[in-house]
């Protein structure tokens, strides 16, 4: 008999009741196929499954776990350490007002201050003054009288110390007051009980060289004060330096942080408008806790959590992402692992969606283990942070409010975590519902096949990547040509999204590319012998083990090679606007001379100054300056107007001059006048023979920006003409003065940046008719004395002194190291950049040997010997570290290239090519050897599926 | 004859094109009905597991029509086919293809709470099967603490479970020593016997002794049948 056909879908009906019972022909009134009884059992039993694989699977699942636990360790600690350092409204409170309940200081009348920070102001509620106002000087009239206030000011004072005089900050007033506790932290000793008794801070105590009960003294007043014992603020570290003084003597109240502390009163909202209207601000604890809804909060609260959020957002998507590509590698073996365990569910009943599920769970609990385990570690970390960077200064980063952690920022770390570590299996579990289950039943172990459908998609996201970010990088050229205006505006802001919409979908391109670029490699690198056709042939037959990896290594060198160089070519930029006061490496001894007079005593000081140095310098180099004619300090304006001033013609060029249409720009340029013996020194490069002849012979050494066909342009003015010219600013050319002379001198260009416009031999400034004097003494070094030195020598300069400086003059000492090159960031970044790309190599590889151990035994059953196996895993490492940096390289220069036409100071020959080509060429090659000299496993050739 | 729990017709099978195709399968036509074990014999190649692969539903016929409790196997759409499996019919392997990290009362209950029985109802179901098999005493055993022939009946206790009356065996004593299997197979009769349909894959013409019928293939095909009662069965009086 032919059974009546069903329409697809009614499906076999399912009987009802007892699943033992032999029923014998089904009731067409059941469930549909498909459907379930209840979805809780079959989710148990997944769940089971999931959980006992993770559990046999202990390799892969460390290693996922552990990649899920490593981002959430460093976002839990983080987070932990931030809200330690976050101190509650109370504790703020505490922070500023001891056990008070307000303080009133003086301020700008009019201005709208914040109720939790008096220091941030919206500015005047009524608008500027038409007339400036003078704050007040006494108590606001609304303090009632039976409120007794205790006055504190923070402000600097002279000491007298053993090496000399120093500056130290000094609180004035009773700060060791008991009101005040929290404020301020009592250490050692007693409070000052008179007059001419004070406390110190340990750090000041040490620089005294002192104990208490021994004496500090003012060195501007002479008072002397007997240390009682020690004190500090409590957002300040014990070493640094303060003075507690009472709040008598010359001393008094002076300073801009002026403040009376009340202990029973404190402004309501009303009042404190009424105060800030007065001219004064105010700290109220009541206010600042718990704030009124129409007052004006500073909001700094928030937007450090905005902040944190958005650091936090920015390091968990990248982290996140990379975990998903290397726990999903690692998810995928462990799944293959898996693959007949899965064929059996299939064959007993398990619906693709059952299958799927059993591996997302892995994926699910896997995350939860590396949640909590990373939770741990981030929390315990933290607290060892906290302990380690404890100096007691609350609200910076050396003091903490006690232990805290944000539960809701950590619930969402741990959501997080899950939620990477089920994405993680989303591949592998799809992978693993595709699978051929008769085959896996029977033991096949079959390579993967290219899937045509996913170098197209790849290759047009990978070319259409590359080519949102040109386009963005053109159509940003195009428009940095035109003056801007808000039409085009849009498209400015659209064109610098798909500079950054461009690498996301070349990464896309990558992952989904990623395949068939092994596939390709395999046929050209083939020939290279076994070992290269043996690993290349296993990394286009194990794609979800070989490309997230790939594609986690190009995503990480991405990042770097765009970082580098944007690092690189601001470090660059930087250095070519940067203003030398000297060459780089070097010390100057600069004279300050009131009246402009020559002062040979000066000279002589500076010169046994650096003779006493340890270590000598290499060579040292007087410079004299022009002699600019003195003003008359009433008027501003010249004593001698007919009197002349020299400058040297800044040339046009928009990279280092930005405005050069202005008389200005031909004034503005240093001349400096040093004898042809000290030229090299004071310059800092090696010029050569020719030069230093032309250089006797009138030609000045110029800067870069100052040489014009070959000339440099020394302009003479007179000084009256200059007198009430505005000095800065935007300047039109045809409406300042114009030199009475201009001279063209022959250029010794060296083409770098000078710490001067011109320099001119002493013959030279002669001929012009340019009076100069010595303005310094330049020190030469290859590599600079150690801090220790260079403040002995600081101090020394400033013992030289007179009682008045200003009026008497002196030398001053001061080092150039020139401009920060960006190297230890670079540095920096690459070796984050190794480590994580390190890493996901570590597992790509890892999971390689273990998957291919099979494969190794077969290899030593037919003769393969241990060199061929350890070139096998070299050139796996190879390609698949190698292909991912010089993918990662590259791409990470299409976006640098169009910022690079946003920006006009970025210079694409500043591009760090060398620290590029380490992480390109060096990193993988490094880790191509280290692969090699890892000894691969001993054989197992009794493997039934190496004989098989 | 009982209407068959079980009807092939026509049923080929083809691997690859071209040149390159192969063709596991050619025209096969069978029937199996309730309480019948139905041998299939042939050399390795001969289509014998693609025959009981496509009969449960695993892997799908190139040609020709698939009925299981008149279910039209081509009619169904994979979650539809697993739920045949879990409720209609249990494979039993050479190899067992239990679950390692399951003990074997959850081997045996997973097709059932796949199918949304609940806990209670499934672990007795269960252990019922183990009992019907001699392992009721051994329900918490993973496989791996299991004797190989232990194992088998654990899978056979899994593809008998609940209602389910076909059961579809590939080689179930290929890894047995021959007293183990002869006890797997005496089960297997009794199952058949109690109301049960089967398909047992063998290549040892003593195993088909167990059958009521023996089928033999070779290239793909039927090539011969033969019954236990008809008189020039050459198996007629020899089940062991």
């Amino acid at each position: 008999m032919t059974p009546a056909r069903r329409s697809r879908g009614a499906g076999p009906v399912r009987r009802g009741g007892d699943p033992a019972r032999d029923g014998t022909k089904p009731s067409r009134g059941g469930t549909r196929a498909g459907e379930r009884r209840g979805g809780w059992p079959a989710l148990r039993a997944g769940a089971r499954l999931a959980w006992r694989s993770v559990v046999r699977s202990r390799g892969s699942s460390t290693l996922v776990a552990l990649l899920v636990a490593l981002p959430v360790a460093g976002l839990t600690g983080a987070a932990v350490f931030w809200e330690t350092h976050r101190a509650t409204p109370e504790q703020a409170a505490t922070l500023e007002l001891g056990s008070a309940q307000s303080w009133v200081s003086t301020g700008p009348p009019g201005l709208q201050q914040a109720v939790d920070d008096p220091r941030f102001s919206l500015g005047y509620r009524n608008g500027p003054p038409e007339e400036p106002v003078e704050p007040p000087t006494g108590l606001p009239a609304m303090v009632p009288a039976t409120a007794v206030p205790l006055r504190i000011a923070e402000t600097g004072l002279g000491i007298e110390t053993p090496s000399g005089r120093g500056d130290v900050m000094a609180t004035i007033g009773a700060a060791w007051d008991p009101l005040l506790e929290g404020r301020y932290v009592p250490i050692d000793g007693t409070a000052p009980a008179a007059a001419d008794e004070a406390m110190v801070s340990p750090g000041l105590l040490e620089r005294l060289d002192a104990r208490v009960g021994d004496t500090v003294t003012l060195s501007g007043s002479g008072e002397t004060f007997t240390i009682t014992g020690t004190m500090r603020r409590a957002d300040q570290q014990p070493s640094q330096e303060t003075l507690f003084l009472p709040g008598t003597g010359a001393a008094e109240y002076s300073g801009p942080l002026s403040r009376w502390y009340f202990a029973d009163w404190q402004p309501t909202y009303a009042q404190l408008r009424e105060l800030t209207d007065e001219g004064y601000v105010s700290y109220a604890r009541d206010l600042a806790i718990h704030p009124p809804p129409d007052a004006v909060v500073s909001g700094s609260d928030a937007l450090a959590l905005w902040n944190v959020l958005v650091i936090g957002a920015v390091t968990g998507v990248f982290s996140g992402y990379l975990v998903v590509l290397l726990a999903g590698a690692a998810l995928a073996v462990s799944a293959r692992r898996q693959q007949r365990a899965l064929a059996v569910a299939a064959s007993v009943g398990a619906a693709r969606r059952d299958v799927f599920r059993v591996v997302l769970l892995q994926g699910a609990f896997l995350g939860a283990v590396g949640a909590a385990a990373g939770i741990a570690v981030g929390a315990a970390g933290a607290a060892i942070t906290n302990a380690l960077t404890d100096r007691g200064a609350v609200d910076t980063f050396w003091g903490n409010w006690g232990y805290r952690i944000p539960v809701a920022l950590v619930a969402a770390i741990a959501a997080f975590a899950l939620l990477i570590g089920t994405l993680a299996a989303i591949a592998p579990a799809r992978s693993a519902t595709r699978g051929d289950p008769l085959g896996a039943l029977r033991g096949a172990r079959r390579p993967a096949k290219l899937d045509v459908r996913r170098p197209v998609w790849g290759l047009a996201l990978l070319l259409c990547g590359a080519g949102l970010a040109v386009a963005g990088g053109l159509t940003i050229a195009a428009l940095g040509r035109q003056e801007p205006s808000e039409g085009i505006e849009p498209l400015r802001v659209a064109a610098l999204w798909t500079l950054v919409l461009g690498p996301v979908v070349f990464q896309v391109g990558v992952i989904l590319g990623g395949h068939w670029i092994f596939v390709v490699l395999s046929r050209l690198v083939g020939r290279a012998g076994h070992g290269a056709r043996l690993a290349s042939r296993d990394a286009a037959a194990s794609p979800s083990r070989v490309v997230p990896a790939f594609a986690a290594i190009a995503a990480t060198v991405f990042a770097a090679s765009f970082v580098l160089s944007v690092i690189a070519l601001q470090a660059a930029s930087s250095a070519r606007m940067y203003s030398y006061s000297a060459p780089a490496q070097s010390i100057v001894v600069s004279f300050a001379v009131p009246d402009g007079s020559e002062r040979p005593e000066l000279t002589r000081a500076a010169r046994e100054l650096l003779a006493d140095a340890e270590p000598a310098p290499a060579a040292t180099a007087l410079v004299r300056s022009a002699w600019t004619p003195p003003l008359d300090p009433e008027t501003g304006r010249s004593l001698d107007p007919d009197a002349s001033r020299f400058g040297v013609a800044q040339q046009p060029d928009p990279l280092h001059c930005p405005v050069c249409d202005a008389w200005f720009n031909a004034l503005n340029g240093q001349i400096v006048v040093v004898a042809p013996e000290d030229i090299e020194a004071a310059a800092g490069v090696s010029l050569g023979a020719d030069a230093l002849r032309a250089y006797r012979d009138g030609a000045a050494v110029a800067s870069i920006g100052y040489v014009h066909d070959g000339d440099v342009t020394v302009t003479q003015w007179r000084a009256g003409d200059l007198d009430g010219q505005a000095m800065g600013g935007l300047y039109d050319g045809d409406e300042g003065p114009d030199p009475t002379r201009e001279i063209a001198l022959s250029a010794i260009d060296v083409d770098r940046r000078m710490w001067w416009a011109a320099a001119i031999s002493p013959e030279t400034a002669d001929a012009l008719g340019i009076v100069t004097t010595p303005s310094s003494l330049v020190a030469r070094y290859e590599t600079l004395p150690p801090q220790a030195e260079l403040d002995r020598l600081a101090a020394e300069a400033d013992r030289s002194h007179g009682d008045d400086p200003a009026a008497t003059g002196g030398i001053y000492l001061h080092v150039e190291r020139g401009p920060d090159t960006g190297d230890p960031w670079l540095a920096a970044i690459l070796a984050v950049a190794a480590v994580l790309v390190v890493g996901a190599s570590a597992v790509s590889l890892g999971l390689s040997r273990f998957e291919r151990r099979a494969d190794d035994a077969t290899l030593a059953a037919v003769g393969g010997g241990r060199m061929l196996r350890r070139g096998v895993n070299a050139w796996q490492a190879l390609l698949v570290a190698g292909v991912g940096t010089v993918v990662g390289t590259v791409a990470g220069q299409i976006p640098v290239w169009g910022f690079s036409q946003a920006v006009s100071y970025y210079d694409l020959r500043d591009t760090p090519w060398p620290w590029l080509a380490a992480l390109a060429l060096a990193l993988p090659a490094a880790i191509a050897v280290i692969s090699w000299l890892v000894p691969p496993r001993h054989p197992d050739i009794t493997r039934r599926t190496a004989i098989a | 004859m009982s209407s068959p729990i079980l009807r092939l017709s026509g049923v080929s099978r083809q691997y690859g094109s071209g040149a390159t195709a192969v063709t596991a399968l050619s025209g096969i036509d069978l029937e199996v009905a309730r309480g019948e074990l139905v041998a299939v014999m042939g050399a390795s190649g001969s289509g014998k597991s693609t025959l009981l692969a496509i009969a449960g539903g695993l892997a799908t016929p190139t040609s020709g029509e698939v009925v299981v409790e008149g279910e039209y196997l081509s009619d169904l759409s994979p979650a539809q086919l697993a739920a045949l499996r879990r409720r209609s019919l249990g494979f039993v392997f050479q190899d067992f293809n239990l679950i390692p990290t399951l003990t074997a009362l959850e081997n045996v209950t997973l097709p059932l709470e796949l199918d949304g029985f609940g806990g209670r109802v499934a672990r007795r179901a269960g252990r019922d099967a183990l009992a019907s098999v001699g392992l009721g005493e051994r329900p918490g055993a993973y496989p791996d603490e299991l004797s190989g022939g232990q194992q088998q009946r654990v899978a056979i206790a899994r593809a008998v479970v609940g209602s389910r009356r076909l059961i579809l065996a590939d080689e179930p004593t290929g890894a047995l020593d021959t007293v183990t299997g002869d006890q797997v197979l005496r089960m297997l009769r009794t199952r058949v016997d109690a109301g049960a349909a089967a398909i047992l894959v063998t290549h040892e013409a003593r195993h088909a002794a167990w059958a009521d019928r023996v089928v033999s293939l070779r290239d793909g095909r039927i090539v011969d049948e033969t019954r236990r009662d008809a008189p020039e069965s050459l198996l007629a009086g020899t089940r062991p």
